[in-house]
């Protein structure tokens, strides 16, 4: 029966789509989401155990925490913060007091969720539980700290008390003054404070104390009693304190929730069209203007731009939001973006210029070590389209376009308050500015508390057809965002990056549409009369018939 | 006779299951069975595929005999009628009125300015260019001549070839896994799983080498046109304009590409696909 036939086959297809689904398999978006996982065992570290771990290591792990655990590891230099050094036995993320070893279950958590924001993944999905505690059993070989195998202090932990008001302003009361956290992680806790700038790791490197507002980022979780044993135990190797002799345990838990509180969810991505919002009268150049309040923007993933060297391995800006309006003669864009200093001096020498193009002579990470940053540098935005609207998919290429599929940049640069018109082929040769009769952007920037704000804005149309994008209301324009955060050694095409978002200036319905449709329901309701009327004149008995 | 469904409200079911089907079982379960965090929604080209299967099923059950065409066209025949009273009547026309407003609904939805639709369809894997075609990879199965210049280099003339041989793989497959971690980890991830930490900002995602769709199904040489000459070097099917892959060529030697390939493969823990035989 066919019948049956086609539900098989409907069962069939839906089945190899499944599958196909598993194939396509990434991990979680933002970092690892795996909930808290405990090892349901633990593994006596016999030879055995300790050679499968080093097998197990010297194909996953070597490249980065480096033959001898000294976090030495042949990649060890693209990333910071560097691979831990294992030797020394010092350790981030753990459940026991400053200073002592973590337990067998704080490092299991971790070599299974990963560290976000940092080089290391998450292996939860790559080696089963017996693997990942074989490993764990040999990376403590490393350190002597391990070899007396007393049981490590851990922090006392209560009853975790629930949410309330009173609690969280008691928290921010305290993270504001008697705890000091915003010294280091700012009123706004986006890792802005007084003295985030200064801060360097016992490793050496510069380091930047946690935007807590972004809950995507917390590289030991970011649920309460995770914040909770971070302020008691501090964060080890680096300037964050342990508060457990400082604060008493309800104060703990209060800024615990706290910052909880703050937490924003991950960014979604999934919308990539910027639309347009037909205004009347002045586009504002004032980021802050009402104008700007109004619309839902969008949200802009960036990269660091690790596409060509000098790359950005360890860029600080992850995400952009966009807005835009026009009216007949000009176009506005409303960008933001979080940066924890505002750079508006810039300092110009032979490495910066060299840096404006690619440099294949110094492979990464060689000259631009990520752990040495460049100072003096400022902060800036661009706005990139191609400079010929493009007919069907084709585009030029998204960093910087081609030879032949040149592109339009509006440079806004912080120390001057200006925006300069650029054109680029590529990333070969440094980006063209335009002749000042065909400077034509404008912008206008402002930094409060830890954010930029900026206005970018051009008429709609210009005379230069052969260098600048014009807008045609109702198509789908290409725009790609780039960012560069001067403090952290950003300039040239050491930056940030987004892949090709569109914008479209939205139109308003035309007459026609109304008319066509009106034509169409008089149409259907005309069918349907004819329709009752030749059913009814046929006789009563032809559906008995029937029957 | 034993009560049943009749033939239109069976029909009717048929279609509301199908939609029910599509739209939230099959995203359930490929949940499931993906282990994936969220359902995964059926695409909806997809969806009017299935539906239309549905559809062409259904008339040809309906079409199999003539009385199953009446039996399916009288409820609607005696709809058309009318003649009920009270709130039937009412239902009725409530219903007649509902198809024009439809109708006029789904006219304006067509005609009003929206944005265009952004779904392409993309060729992950485009033919391969001619000059790449016939490469194999020296460090694989190293010939004795390669071995040989290897033993020279490293003063390994006391060892037999078989051991050398064995030695210049380990050592090139030593270097590919740096100059991976090095140079391709940012992107594809350190477990070439396509989740590095750069992953998340390109909307083309940089390819998950674990997934058997991608160089699974390739063979060595391949991968090396696709290293050496990245995204730009991709033709138009295939959206150069929106691959962040680099041209390799610019920074690496054509040697270091070939080992990299090498524990490329080895961290995925999968194997290259073995060229046809070169007549
Ligand atoms: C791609 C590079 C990379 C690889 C591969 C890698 N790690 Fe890491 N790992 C890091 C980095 C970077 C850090 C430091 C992160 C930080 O300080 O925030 C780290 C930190 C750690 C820590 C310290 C956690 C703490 O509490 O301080 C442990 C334990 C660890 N890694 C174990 C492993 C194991 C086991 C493997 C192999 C299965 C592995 N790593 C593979 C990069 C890597
Ligand atoms: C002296 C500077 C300093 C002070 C004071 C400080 N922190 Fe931190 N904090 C840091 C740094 C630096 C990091 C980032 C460490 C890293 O990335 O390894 C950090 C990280 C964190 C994290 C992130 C943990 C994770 O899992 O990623 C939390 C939560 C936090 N701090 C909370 C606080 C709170 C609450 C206070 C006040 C009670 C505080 N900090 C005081 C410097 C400081
Ligand atoms: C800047 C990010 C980035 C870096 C760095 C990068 N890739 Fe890619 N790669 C991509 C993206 C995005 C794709 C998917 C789009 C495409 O096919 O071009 C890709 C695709 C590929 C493919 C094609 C896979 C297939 O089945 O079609 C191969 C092979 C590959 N990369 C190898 C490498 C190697 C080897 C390195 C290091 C030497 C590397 N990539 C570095 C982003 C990157």
């Amino acid at each position: 029966m066919p019948y049956k036939a086609f539900l098989v086959s409907l069962i069939l297809v839906s089945l190899t789509l499944s599958l196909e689904g598993r194939a396509g398999e990434l991990d979680a978006v933002f970092g690892p989401t795996a909930p808290d996982e405990l090892p349901s065992k633990k593994l006596t570290p016999t030879p055995e155990v300790i050679e499968a771990g080093k097998k197990i290591y010297e194909k996953r792990c070597l490249p980065c925490h480096g033959l001898n655990g000294a976090g030495e590891g042949p990649a060890a230099d693209t990333m910071n913060p560097r691979p831990r050094d294992f030797t020394r036995g010092l350790f981030k993320l753990k459940s026991t007091q400053n200073g002592e070893l973590p337990t067998d279950e704080d490092l299991f958590r971790t070599v299974s969720r990963g560290i976000p924001g940092s080089g290391m993944p998450s292996w939860k999905r790559l080696l089963s539980e017996e693997e990942r505690l074989q490993v764990i059993a040999y990376i403590k070989t490393f350190s002597d700290r391990f070899k007396d195998g007393a049981a490590p202090k851990p922090i006392p932990v209560g009853k975790e008390p629930s949410r309330t008001p009173e609690l969280i302003k008691m928290g921010k009361e305290l993270f504001e003054g008697k705890a000091q956290c915003l010294l280091c992680h700012g009123k706004a806790a986006m890792g802005n404070g007084a003295i985030a700038e200064a801060i360097v790791d016992v490793w050496g490197s510069p380091l930047y104390p946690r935007n807590l507002t972004k809950s995507w980022l917390y590289k030991g979780g970011n649920e309460v009693k995770d914040i909770f044993l971070r302020i008691s135990g501090g964060i080890e190797g680096t300037p964050m304190p342990a508060y457990l002799d400082k604060l008493t345990e309800e104060e703990r838990w209060a800024i615990a929730h706290y910052v909880k509180s703050l937490q924003e969810p991950a960014p979604s991505g999934s919308r990539v069209v910027i639309e347009s919002r037909p205004v009347s009268g002045e586009i504002p150049l004032d980021p802050n203007a009402p104008t700007w309040q109004e619309g839902e923007a969008v949200e802009v993933l960036m990269s660091g731009q690790v596409h060509v060297a000098p790359r950005n391995q360890d860029p600080t800006v992850d995400l952009v939001l966009v807005k835009s309006a026009y009216n007949e003669k000009e176009i506005g864009f409303w960008l933001e973006w979080d940066d924890r200093t505002k750079n508006v001096t810039h300092q110009d020498s032979e490495r910066t210029q060299k840096m404006e193009a690619a440099d294949f002579a110094a492979t990464y990470p060689v000259l631009y070590p990520p752990s040495v940053r460049l100072r003096g540098l400022r902060d800036a935005v661009a706005l990139q389209f191609p400079v010929k609207l493009p007919q069907g998919p084709e585009k030029p290429h998204f960093f910087l376009g081609d030879t032949g599929k040149p592109v339009n940049l509006w440079h806004w640069k912080a120390d001057l308050q200006k925006v300069e018109e650029q054109n680029a082929k590529g990333y070969k040769t440094p980006p063209v500015l335009q002749p000042p009769d065909s400077q034509q952007a404008t912008g206008q920037g402002v930094f409060e508390d830890g954010v930029w704000r900026v206005v970018l804005k051009r008429p709609l149309k210009t005379e230069d057809v052969a260098n600048d994008i014009q807008f045609v209301p109702g198509q789908l324009i290409p725009v790609v965002v780039h960012v560069w955060d001067g403090a952290n050694g950003e300039t040239g095409l050491r930056r940030t990056i987004s892949s090709w978002y569109f914008v479209t200036l939205k139109t308003n319905v035309a007459a026609w549409v109304y008319l066509f449709t009106v034509f169409a329901v008089a149409l259907t309701a005309g069918f349907e009369v004819w329709l009752i009327r030749r059913v009814k004149a046929k006789p009563e008995s032809q559906l008995e018939k029937i029957r | 006779m034993r009560p049943r469904l009749s033939l239109f409200s069976a029909s009717v079911l048929t279609v509301v299951l199908a939609y029910l089907f599509i739209q939230v079982v099959i995203p359930y379960a490929s949940m499931w069975i993906a282990d994936r965090p969220s359902p995964v929604t059926v695409p909806a080209a997809l969806t009017v595929i299935y539906m239309l299967l549905v559809f062409i099923g259904l008339y040809i059950y309906i079409t199999i005999s003539e009385e199953n065409v009446r039996e399916f066209l009288q409820p609607i025949l005696e709809f058309l009628r009318g003649g009920e009273t009270g709130v039937r009547a009412g239902l009725r026309l409530g219903l007649l009125a509902l198809v024009p407003l439809l109708v006029g609904w789904i006219t304006y939805d067509r005609l009003a300015p929206k944005v265009q639709s952004l779904t392409g369809i993309r060729i992950q894997h485009p033919t391969i260019p001619g000059q790449y075609e016939k490469l194999i990879n020296p460090y694989r199965n190293p010939t004795d001549d390669l071995v040989k210049q290897f033993q020279q280099q490293e003063g390994l003339d006391g060892i037999g070839l078989e051991e050398a041989r064995k030695r210049l793989v380990g050592t090139a497959l030593a270097e590919g896994r740096a100059l991976y971690q090095k140079n391709c980890r940012v992107c594809h991830g350190s477990k070439a799983d396509g989740s590095g930490p750069m992953a998340v900002g390109f909307r083309l995602r940089p390819a998950n080498f674990r997934d058997p769709g991608t160089i699974a199904t390739v063979v060595e040489a391949y991968a090396f046109w696709r290293i050496s000459e990245g995204g730009r070097g991709l033709p138009n099917e295939s959206s150069p304009w929106d691959s962040a892959m680099p041209r390799w060529k610019e920074e690496l030697t054509e040697a270091e590409i070939w080992k990299i390939i090498l524990a490329e493969y080895e961290l995925a823990d999968v194997e290259p696909r073995k060229p046809e035989k070169l007549e």
